[in-house]
């Protein structure tokens, strides 16, 4: 893959295996993340869906070294950050961040809403102007009046309130690169999208790139202009996330595109293509394209044998699938 | 208010169950009470509470003054007719070269029993007196108590036991055609009526004295007396066989029991729980080696031990304290609060803490410690009962502190001074039923506060 | 069509160490033969309360629990515990719970749990219930061989299968479903639908479908309610409700919902749900509502009739 001049983050070929330690055998391992690449741009979003057990979340970990990748590289900022040391990890530290799916459990109950904040300032050395910091970035967040949040606890705020003071927590270093691991999926319907929009708001003033995680292809537009749809710990497609919708070409991303309602009242009426089966155990994923056994188009032949590579297919969308011509409608 | 919840959810458990107030309240109480006594008892007591001179104006195993209130006949208190209440006269007769002192102790007495015993202590500043003791009933019979010389200082006159004094009694009752058998003792003698029967013998109510007539040779000479009719009842809580004030050990026992209690629990509930989550979050070599030493220390029997280092070295009670944390460093919440540790560490505030570079020892103290406060907390306040109970029982055994008076020590005094036998209950069943009522208002404080810990018992 | 289901002033409070949670706040609705209702509304809202009320699994600390539950001309609220026991619940009236997958008991195999309730209820002799169970995992698309697996050898998926098998078992003619696809995949939450609207077309049941989820209920619903802060703020057919929505929680819930195929700007509703120990005077929904007029802050608005069959509780439609 070519370095491009102008990306933020660049994953190559990252693998993430878990060993599963057996008596007096070689370990087995869990392929969680199995080859995956891609780069994000500066001030860019690049939206990572998969179903559960796809491999999504530890990919956002991994690029963050809380999870330690099996091979593979990580540059930061052309830097390759893969094999730093805790101590050498540092400025990255300050540099990345992550947004959590849960805010109940990703804010210490223990820590008032300025404690937590001032937090990462204190153990990052930050001596001078703390509480402008956090007071500035509460403002960035909407909670406002800022005086009647900052020395609330965390089981005193709404879902969408703890939420806010995590992208706080996440932003009071000035991040430049921040994984956002579903930050909406656990709040109420009708304060998601006001989350999503800050998030996006943040961005723009901000210039930041986003790994944006979720499991909700519905959600990703209005976040993000890029996509890509893992299965299995691989990436099956990658593109501009709307024509993707309107057009998936992948038989994994054409299933999980018909599988999800638009509320419409006529939906009762009319059942749904669906595809059987549910994804495979990442202990033991299927030789050749791990999708082959509930693909309602495979050859029986090569799709049990070859694993597709992940194709350009220009316009920045790239396939894997050894069929992917056929389903391009054009 | 503004604080964490795990607090906020500890008070209100703890103040809005009748079971948290009700321990709650005996416990202030018990401090309150603990606290005043301090200030109203102006001696040491762990200095002069095995010092038996301290004690000689108390009866001897007197129950508890209250128990009058349920009795018919009422059973009499100690009377002291100490040197202001004699009057007093001295006269000099120059020509015989002789000092007459005479003492007049006048003093009522109303009740319905005998006095436990009787006792004169006189003090004799001169080199030799010779002095005439004698005791006027009501009824107008008098006695002669004693006669004889005494040596200057001080005279502690045994009425109740001394064979002479019995004699002169005998003697003088003789005169006045009153016979009375062996077996009657001096204070029932002295008190009683002159019902010739002698069945069922009758205190006279009215008002005593005792004439003490003393004669020496120095004009200088003086003698005071004292007169100690020592009563039946004594205190709110009796007296034991040294005549000790057994109220004064109870209070005296409760900040001791309190602080042992609450010290041996705060130390080995914190330390556990702090072993027990630094061997989860530092894993590995550290979680083995801790989890193993836990194993053998768990199986290694307490309470031998424990007596083994008791009877060997004579122990004062912080160093019993001591040796029960040391012995309780690694325990059942060591375990627990591994695995409670292994839990919160995949809560996503700490990863996101590793995500902004905090240490590994500032997450454990400041995200990880916290969170087992209110484990830790319910952990201590159920403890506390098990190690009142330990001392007690290690005092009854005979190997607690000697010095000190604790409940326990009080319960194995009452042991050994033949308390259950000879049915002196004041001396076993209130320092018990304190034992037992602190136990259980810890306990009621912990099954409050339970609810907090244990999600099983919590509704929404 | 024929109502089965009536339900009137159904109260359900619960106490706790805060105060009264006044979950489910005399509610209003009824059912249809072979119709899908669908009860919509955001997380404590009192949607899952409804459905404890309905089936009687009342937990300790009930404080009020009050109104009528009328199941085909009866009121079962006046029926003691034993008889509900033996005659309504899982025969009449069953439920599929939130996260049911997961409460499979994992040392027994999935043939006896789905015959357990047969064993139970109808008094089925073992080998029966046990051909029956074969029959009822048939039913919900699964190969009766599963019968002899254990729950850890099937998929999230299949499980939910069987759950939903356990709750058909004794033919009842209403089952509650509450969150049937939540912790599922996409793709096998569609699957899920797919069974559940040919089960419905098949044996005529009516379904009272839970979800804070306004695009899957479009799935099943043909009525729809949508609960607020413990009370049914409006009621209507799914084509009322989802084109042409009244009240206005309804309005900015459906503007709120991001849809995959059509592009439209998306709307939020600012402040956050009521606390239901002390919810807002009036109108529940008054201190989020972009509408709120004076009245909306003194009086509850009537739960009122505005169409056939369509009920609002918002004052800007009289009242």
């Amino acid at each position: 893959m070519i370095l491009s001049a102008n990306s933020l983050i660049e994953v190559q070929d990252l693998k993430v295996w878990f060993p599963i330690k057996r008596f007096l055998r070689e370990p087995i391992f869990v392929k969680a993340v199995d080859g995956v690449s891609f780069n994000i741009a500066r001030g860019e979003t690049l939206a990572v869906v998969g179903e559960s057990g796809s491999g999504k979340t530890t990919l956002g970990k991994a690029c963050l070294r809380l999870i330690e990748p099996t091979s593979g590289r990580i540059i930061y900022d052309g830097k390759d950050i893969t094999r730093l040391s805790n101590e050498e990890l540092r400025s990255y530290r300050r540099e990345a961040q992550i947004i959590y799916q849960d805010p109940f459990s990703s804010l210490n109950p223990f820590f008032t809403v300025y404690r937590a904040l001032e937090e990462p300032l204190i153990i990052n050395g930050v001596k001078k102007g703390r509480s402008e910091q956090i007071y500035k970035v509460l403002e960035d967040v909407k909670l406002t009046p800022v005086e009647e949040f900052v020395n609330k606890y965390p089981h005193m705020l709404s879902g969408g309130q703890r939420q806010r003071v995590a992208i706080a927590r996440a932003l009071i270093l000035r991040p430049r690169f921040i994984v956002a691991d579903e930050p909406v999926s656990m709040l109420d319907v009708s304060v998601r999208v006001e989350i999503l929009y800050l998030l996006k708001e943040l961005q723009h003033k901000y210039g930041i790139s986003f790994l944006y995680i979720t499991h909700d292809i519905a959600t990703v537009k209005y976040f993000s202009d890029r996509i890509a749809v893992m299965y299995a710990g691989k990436i099956v497609e990658m593109g501009n996330i709307r024509s993707i919708i309107a057009e998936p070409i992948h038989p994994y991303t054409q299933a999980l595109v018909e599988a999800i309602p638009d509320p419409d009242p006529r939906n009762r009426f009319v059942e749904r293509k669906v595809i059987p089966g549910e994804p495979p155990n990442p202990i033991n994923v299927p030789l050749g394209c791990r999708f082959h056994l509930r693909c309602p188009y495979s050859d029986r032949r090569r799709c049990l044998k070859e694993e597709p590579e992940l194709r350009d297919f220009g316009d920045g969308r790239r396939v894997a699938c050894h069929y992917a011509e056929q389903f391009i409608k054009r | 208010m503004n604080v964490p919840r795990e607090f906020q959810e500890m008070t209100n458990a703890i103040l809005r169950s009748k079971a948290g107030i009700f321990g709650l309240s005996i416990i202030i109480i018990m401090i309150i009470l603990s606290t005043l006594v301090l200030i109203y008892v102006p001696f040491n007591v762990a200095k002069e509470w095995n010092n038996p001179m301290f004690w000689q104006r108390n009866p001897r195993l007197a129950l508890p003054n209250w128990v009058n209130i349920f009795l018919e006949k009422k059973l009499p208190e100690t009377i002291i007719v100490a040197n202001e209440s004699f009057r007093k006269y001295s006269y000099y007769l120059e020509t015989a070269g002789l000092k007459y002192n005479v003492l007049e102790g006048k003093f009522s007495y109303e009740y319905q029993d005998f006095p436990s015993e009787l006792r004169l202590i006189l003090y004799v500043d001169a080199e030799r007196i010779l002095v005439e003791i004698k005791w006027l009933q009501p009824s107008g019979i008098n006695v002669t108590l004693w006669k004889g010389f005494l040596k200057g200082g001080l005279n502690s006159i045994y009425i109740s036991r001394e064979k002479e004094v019995y004699e002169y009694i005998e003697d003088s009752l003789k005169r006045f055609n009153i016979s009375s058998s062996m077996i009657m003792r001096p204070e029932i003698i002295l008190f009683m009526d002159n019902n010739p029967s002698h069945v069922n013998p009758t205190p006279v109510n009215g008002v005593y004295m005792l004439k003490i007539v003393s004669i020496s040779s120095n004009p200088m000479d003086n003698v005071d007396a004292e007169l100690i009719i020592y009563g039946k009842v004594f205190g709110l809580a009796g007296t034991d066989d040294k005549r000790r004030d057994i109220f004064v050990g109870l209070v005296w026992g409760a900040p001791i029991a309190l602080s042992f209690g609450l010290i041996a629990a705060l130390a080995t509930s914190f330390l556990q729980t702090f072993i027990g989550s630094l061997s989860a979050w530092y894993g590995g070599l550290i979680d083995e080696f801790i989890q193993r030493v836990t194993d053998v220390y768990m199986i290694l029997p307490f309470l031998p031990i424990l007596i083994t280092i008791s009877i060997v070295y004579r122990i004062d009670i912080w160093t019993l304290l001591f040796i029960v944390v040391g012995l309780s460093v690694f325990g059942g919440a060591t375990k627990t609060a591994r695995s409670m540790t292994l839990q919160i560490m995949t809560e996503q505030y700490i990863e996101a803490a590793i995500s902004y570079g905090a240490s590994r020892k500032r997450i454990l103290f400041l995200y990880i410690l916290p969170r087992l406060l209110p484990y830790t907390m319910a952990n201590m306040v159920l403890s506390v009962p098990s190690y009142v109970f330990l001392e007690a029982a290690l005092s009854v055994l005979g190997l607690g502190d000697p010095m000190m008076p604790t409940w326990g020590k009080i319960i194995s005094d009452a042991y050994s001074g033949g308390a259950v036998v000879h049915g002196l209950w004041w001396w076993i069943l209130l320092p018990s039923a304190l034992i037992i009522l602190t136990a259980i208002s810890f306990a009621f404080i912990g099954l409050a506060l339970d609810k907090v810990v244990n999600p099983r018992l919590r509704e929404r | 069509m024929e109502e089965i289901l009536k339900i009137r002033d159904l109260k359900l409070y619960y106490r706790t160490l805060r105060g009264t949670v006044r979950a489910v706040d005399s509610i209003s609705f009824h059912l249809c033969k072979g119709e899908t209702l669908a009860i919509v509304g955001e997380s404590g809202c009192g949607k899952t309360s409804t459905a404890i009320a309905i089936m009687r699994l009342l937990p300790r600390n009930i404080d009020v629990y009050e109104g009528e539950i009328i199941l085909n001309g009866v009121n079962i609220m006046q029926m003691d515990d034993e008889r509900f026991r033996k005659e309504i619940s899982w025969r009449k009236i069953s439920m599929v719970f939130q996260g049911a997958m997961n409460s499979l008991n994992p040392v027994i195999k999935v043939g006896f749990q789905v015959a357990e309730p047969l064993i139970i209820h109808a008094k089925m002799d073992k080998n029966k219930a046990l051909s029956k169970a074969r029959e009822l995992l048939e039913l919900v698309g699964l190969p009766a061989f599963i019968a002899d697996r254990y729950p850890h050898e099937l998929s999230g998926g299949m499980k939910q299968r069987v759950v939903i098998a356990m709750a058909l078992a004794l033919n009842p003619s209403i089952v509650i479903l509450d969150e049937p696809t939540s912790a599922l995949d996409v793709i096998t939450q569609a699957n899920i639908m797919n069974l559940l609207k040919k089960l419905k077309k098949e044996s005529s049941l009516s379904y009272i479908l839970i979800t804070h989820d306004l695009a899957l209920s479009s799935e099943l619903a043909d009525k729809i309610a949508v609960m607020y802060g413990g009370k049914i703020v409006e009621y209507g057919t799914s084509e009322q409700i989802y084109l042409d929505a009244k009240h206005p929680y309804s309005q900015k819930l459906l503007a709120s919902i991001p849809t995959l195929r059509t592009d439209k700007k998306l709307e939020f509703i600012p402040g956050a749900p009521p606390d239901l120990v002390s919810p807002p005077s009036g109108c529940r929904f008054h201190p989020r509502c972009p509408y709120t007029m004076p009245i909306c802050k003194e009086k509850e608005p009537p739960f009122q009739n505005v169409e056939e069959d369509r009920y609002v509780a918002c004052f800007l439609y009289g009242g």
